[in-house]
């Protein structure tokens, strides 16, 4: 498929420049070992650089669980280990150098809250937890000799959870070629990584002067399904607020909003009729970054400024480690859909993002699915059978913010054999309401305690 | 305060607690002590905000009211239910179980429960008060007279020592111990059971409990009368959903 040429920037370029920056001769080759067990990692004697040294890590103490990657899954993963088996020897990998969160981060866009409730320290969170942070990028793993070789050494544990998160499909907008996707990334950059894309989000919105500013949501399963929605609202609400000459225009390929449709169309009908235009059943196949202009199959669209948001795949370490599944689309993990095992290796574990299960890519699900993994993992580490549990997915919109007023949807998972994953105990407010807005921030409050405390 | 500090104050029953908790033996129920209770708890009087004493029978039916218990910036709910709440047996954080002793007063239908929820502790402040009674059914969960944390849908049953009925907190409330003084009908809040959650509370909020509370006052048990009034004179936003 040609579609799989995608940038990949995060897993992909930057392990690349690592390897380069470490000097090794087959550098190339070690990149591209993907992940096949017991195969020929790189020998401990004869690598230098960090790929040829352990870890600088505390005494192993107990059977150590190493986590990757440090978002909403990881972060819960690693202190609920602790939480289900304190003899648990828990190392989260995680590169960035703070946490900063997607979830609620619309609302900073839209001036609704300050940036500062979306940052937190590894530090702290580790410190407060009983494990410990190792700023490093896994690169490599030996699934059979559980070795695991990051950009700070290599770790040698008895179970490692790949968390690693999304990256973007930038075929999937029509722009096959990697080299332009980069381009186009940086053009408008898509924000539901968070981080500099958000930044420089909020940047454009802060020098924006008139014109169109175009949204769109991305097809398939995709991160935070109001995101595209809400973000729509905010910015509008800023333009409005702002007496800004401008409008959002949201393209969507779907018919209606993929979530809370009935709370979104009345916000944008009733609050913003005038600064945001929805167009339904769009699809965008091409961009055209020296123009400003996105192609749809009805023709060119010229705008001031743009975030576009290609489809989500699982983030490329999973391809690169050769867990993905062939039959997704979206490259997600294969792996267990209850237990969350790779088949038939009971010590590697996918979650969050990159799992293959159809659930909602939200913070409120990584986090309450991290709790049951953990419980997983606990009951497997003691020869005890696991128990599932389904996700939970709590999900606020903000849809205003004159006054700051939310709506929300609640609801669980359930498995069935002739109908697969669905919905279940789905509880869904329309109505939105400054309570619910105040309950909107709270929810991302109360998680980051969790999960940092 | 450290979590670890602050657990130094919770030993096996003595006191008051203990005492609380013979009320409910003496009504022949089986009684499981708690393994954790608030040591040498405060007793203080529970009076209207003019300082009058708060009598059972002042307490509106399905009251959803608020008082500071057994710090000065603790928040409880003061509830009263439709029907007596007999003795119940819960688990607490560690899955210990304990007897919660039930409700006081003539009809055996006030409650007392830490307003911080067990599973994020968002709690009822003068900004916004999380966790609310009500006796309709919220729209957010389905249920009704319950304690509702509208920040992550977490349900307790107020009739039952807090029980978690549904979301994602995983223990009880901690439950705050009255006495009802028969003679003048006078209420006091007398102990704490349960699960603590006070060294993590102050953690979380030290900022603005202080801010609110004063710097030190926060951390500061209650003593002599403590007001206690409807949540949403209290809170700008009693929060419903």
């Amino acid at each position: 498929m040609a579609e799989k040429k995608t940038t990949g920037r995060r897993a992909g370029m930057d392990r690349r420049d690592f390897l380069k920056t470490a000097g090794l001769a087959g550098a190339g080759a070690v990149a591209g070992m993907g992940g096949i067990v017991g195969s020929a990692a790189p020998a401990a004697a004869a690598v230098a650089g960090p790929l040829g040294r352990a870890a600088d890590l505390p005494p192993r103490k107990g059977q150590r669980v190493v986590v990757v990657g440090g978002g909403w899954s990881g972060l819960t993963l690693a202190k609920y280990l602790k939480k289900a088996n304190a003899d648990f020897d828990v190392v989260l990998v995680e590169p960035n150098a703070m946490f900063m969160s997607c979830p609620l981060s619309n609302l900073w866009l839209g001036g609704v809250i300050g940036i500062d409730i979306l940052l937190h320290s590894y530090v702290e969170a580790a410190r407060n937890n009983g494990y410990v942070w190792l700023q490093a990028m896994l690169v490599q793993l030996d699934r059979e000799k559980r070795r695991a070789w990051t950009t700070a050494g290599y770790i040698d544990y008895d179970y490692i959870v790949l968390a690693p998160g999304i990256d973007y499909d930038y075929p999937s907008l029509g722009v096959k070629d990697p080299a332009e996707a980069a381009i186009v990334a940086q053009a408008y950059p898509a924000a539901f990584k968070p981080g500099s894309e958000h930044l420089s989000l909020k940047e454009k919105l802060d020098n924006f002067e008139e014109g169109t500013f175009v949204l769109n949501v991305p097809p398939g399963n995709y991160r935070c399904l109001p995101g595209p929605y809400e973000r729509a609202c905010m910015i509008a609400s800023y333009f409005k607020k702002e007496g800004i000459k401008g409008k959002v225009l949201l393209l969507d390929p779907n018919e209606e909003p993929t979530i809370k449709a009935e709370g979104f169309l009345k916000a944008f009908e009733e609050l913003y009729k005038d600064v945001l235009e929805y167009h339904t059943a769009t699809t965008i196949t091409g961009v055209d970054v020296g123009k400003n202009q996105v192609i749809t199959e009805f023709g060119e669209i010229e705008f001031a400024d743009a975030s576009l948001y290609p489809r989500v795949r699982a983030a490329r370490l999973i391809e690169d480690l050769g867990l993905n599944d062939p039959k997704s689309r979206q490259y997600e993990a294969k792996i267990d859909p209850f237990f969350y095992n790779v088949p038939g290796d009971l010590h590697t574990y996918v979650t969050g993002d990159s799992r293959s299960q159809p659930f909602s890519k939200s913070g409120n699900t990584a986090n309450t699915e991290a709790k049951v993994v953990a419980k997983i993992i606990a009951a497997r580490a003691a020869g005890k059978e696991p128990k599932w549990e389904s996700p939970n997915t709590i999900c606020y919109s903000m849809v205003n913010t004159d006054p700051n007023e939310s709506i929300m949807v609640d609801a669980k998972y359930t498995f069935t054999k002739d109908k697969g994953w669905d919905f279940t105990d789905v509880k869904l407010i329309t109505e939105r309401s400054r309570q619910l807005g105040k309950a909107n921030i709270e929810w991302g409050k109360g998680l980051y305690r969790d999960m940092f405390m | 305060m450290t979590e670890k500090t602050d657990r130094r104050q919770f030993i096996r029953l003595c006191g008051r607690t203990a005492a609380a908790m013979a009320v409910a033996r003496a009504a022949g129920h089986r009684v499981i002590a708690p393994a954790f209770a608030l040591e040498n708890p405060p007793r203080v009087r529970l009076v209207k905000a003019d300082g009058s004493p708060l009598k059972a029978k002042d307490l509106p039916l399905h009251a959803n009211w608020i008082f500071h218990y057994p710090y000065h910036s603790s928040p409880a709910l003061l509830i009263k239910l439709d029907d007596p709440a007999p003795p119940t047996e819960v688990e607490d954080k560690d899955g210990k179980a304990y007897t919660w002793p039930g409700g006081v007063g003539p009809d055996k239908n006030i409650v007392a429960y830490a307003a911080i929820c067990a599973h994020a502790l968002s709690y009822d402040s003068k900004e916004t008060a999380f966790l609310n009674y009500r006796r309709e059914r919220n729209q957010m969960t389905g249920h009704g007279r319950v304690i509702t944390c509208c920040a992550h849908a977490s349900v307790y049953d107020p009739a039952a020592g807090a029980k978690v009925l549904a979301g994602p907190a995983k223990f009880p409330l901690a439950a705050v111990l009255l006495e009802h003084r028969a003679e003048t009908d006078e209420l006091f809040a007398v102990g704490l059971i349960g699960s603590e959650l006070y060294g993590e509370f102050f953690k979380a909020y030290r900022k603005e409990l202080r801010k609110a509370f004063g710097r030190s006052r926060y951390k500061k048990m209650v003593e002599g009368d403590v007001v206690a009034m409807p949540v949403k004179e209290y809170s700008e936003d009693a929060i419903k959903c």
